[in-house]
């Protein structure tokens, strides 16, 4: 077994038994790894970082169910975070169930002005998003879920995510579009 | 529709290195507040937690009553014996009657008259303004075992055994002596007594 795995080990056991010096540990070694999740799904990083305090609590108030034959530790951890961060969007805004789509266009975006785009240009364009359609995006595009996942997420109905992921890469199309046209 | 395309494999990449704000320590502040709520641990003080001020305060407050307590309970044990020395107690006699008396009067009209005779009582009282330099432990030597003598009281009477019990002596170590009143190397002796001229 590594160091680093050993003292992942560690921390959990602490964490286990409610020793605040392991999960404050715990904490700090999963710290950029959840607040770069969290970000994708806020507003700015006061959002991000009430998302990702919540989700330790929730983190450390449930490690008993956390079992290493099911998966990582790191997907465990992602999966609370992101549910935290959905949770936040959904607290201020609603998913419209009004609105299906079977197919959605594909937008034309030119790649290498996207691969010239820093992460955080791109951020300030993702954040101009609705909240729902935002969500579905970064489901989709970042974690890779598809329809049927982000549907379970969210509960809505699969035409209702493939709307929001039309929505948004129309939007993306025409804002980066404005930006280097 | 499920595959995502190639603008957003670039998109996703691009946002999983998103720069992370340095907000560690408070984030960790607010977990560690709603932690100590929802699970509060007794694994000891991890430095942030200020000691309680009223442990000590109670410590100081038992502790001095404690020392008080048993400064109270030594002088109390202390001042017991030796007040009872102080004291000057009357001569306990104790009277065994002889089962032969005959004619017996009545026992208290007996001890009445022993004590009446016996007694060699010096209270302090009795004692006259002369007799306060003198003032000595030998004044206050018991009578042990005396044998009554007959007297007007009694002559009607066989004489019953009287036993008197001894009493305790003051222990003469632990009596203080008293300050000698007046002037140092006078004595009665030093007074001359001048009879009055008219």
């Amino acid at each position: 077994m590594l160091a680093v795995e050993t003292e992942i080990q560690d921390m959990l056991n602490g964490s286990l038994a409610n020793k605040r010096k392991a999960q404050e540990a715990l904490f700090r070694h999963f710290y950029g790894f959840a607040m770069n999740i969290a970000l994708r799904y806020s507003r700015d990083e006061m959002d991000a970082a009430d998302i990702v305090s919540h989700a330790f609590v929730k983190i450390f108030k449930s490690i008993h169910s956390f079992d290493s034959t099911r998966g990582s530790l790191h997907a465990w951890i992602k999966r609370i975070v992101v549910n935290e961060g959905l949770d936040h969007i959904k607290s201020r805004t609603r998913f419209s169930e009004n609105v299906e789509l079977e197919t959605v266009p594909e937008p034309q975006i030119n790649n290498s002005v996207i691969e010239q785009m820093g992460a955080e240009e791109i951020m300030e364009i993702v954040k101009k998003l609705p909240p729902a359609t935002h969500a579905v995006f970064v489901l989709y595009a970042v974690e890779g879920y598809n329809h049927r996942e982000i549907a379970e997420k969210l509960s809505i109905s699969e035409g209702t995510s493939k709307w929001h992921l039309s929505e948004a890469r129309k939007f993306l199309q025409e804002q980066i579009g404005t930006l280097y046209n | 529709m499920d595959e995502r395309l190639r603008y957003e494999q670039l998109i996703g990449g691009k946002l999983q290195s998103l720069p992370v704000p340095d907000m560690q320590d408070a984030i960790w502040a607010r977990i560690k507040t709603q932690l100590d709520l929802d699970m509060p641990t007794d694994d000891g003080d991890d430095g942030n937690t200020p000691p309680s001020p009223t442990a000590p305060r109670i410590l100081g407050w038992g502790l001095s009553i404690l020392i008080f307590a048993l400064v109270t309970t030594y002088f109390l044990i202390k001042n017991k014996p030796s007040a009872k020395n102080n004291s000057v107690q009357p001569t306990t006699i104790e009277q065994t009657v002889s089962p032969n008396t005959e004619n017996n009067s009545p026992p208290l009209q007996k001890q009445n008259a022993n004590n009446k005779t016996t007694v060699p009582v010096n209270t302090g009282a009795n004692n006259s303004f002369n007799d306060i330099g003198n003032d000595s432990l030998a004044q206050y030597s018991p009578v042990t075992n005396v044998q009554l003598t007959d007297d007007s009281v009694r002559t009607n009477f066989p004489s019953p055994s009287v036993t008197i019990s001894s009493p305790q002596l003051p222990d003469t170590n632990s009596v203080i002596k008293k300050k000698g009143r007046g002037m140092a190397g006078l004595g009665d002796s030093s007074y001359r007594i001048v009879p009055k001229k008219n």
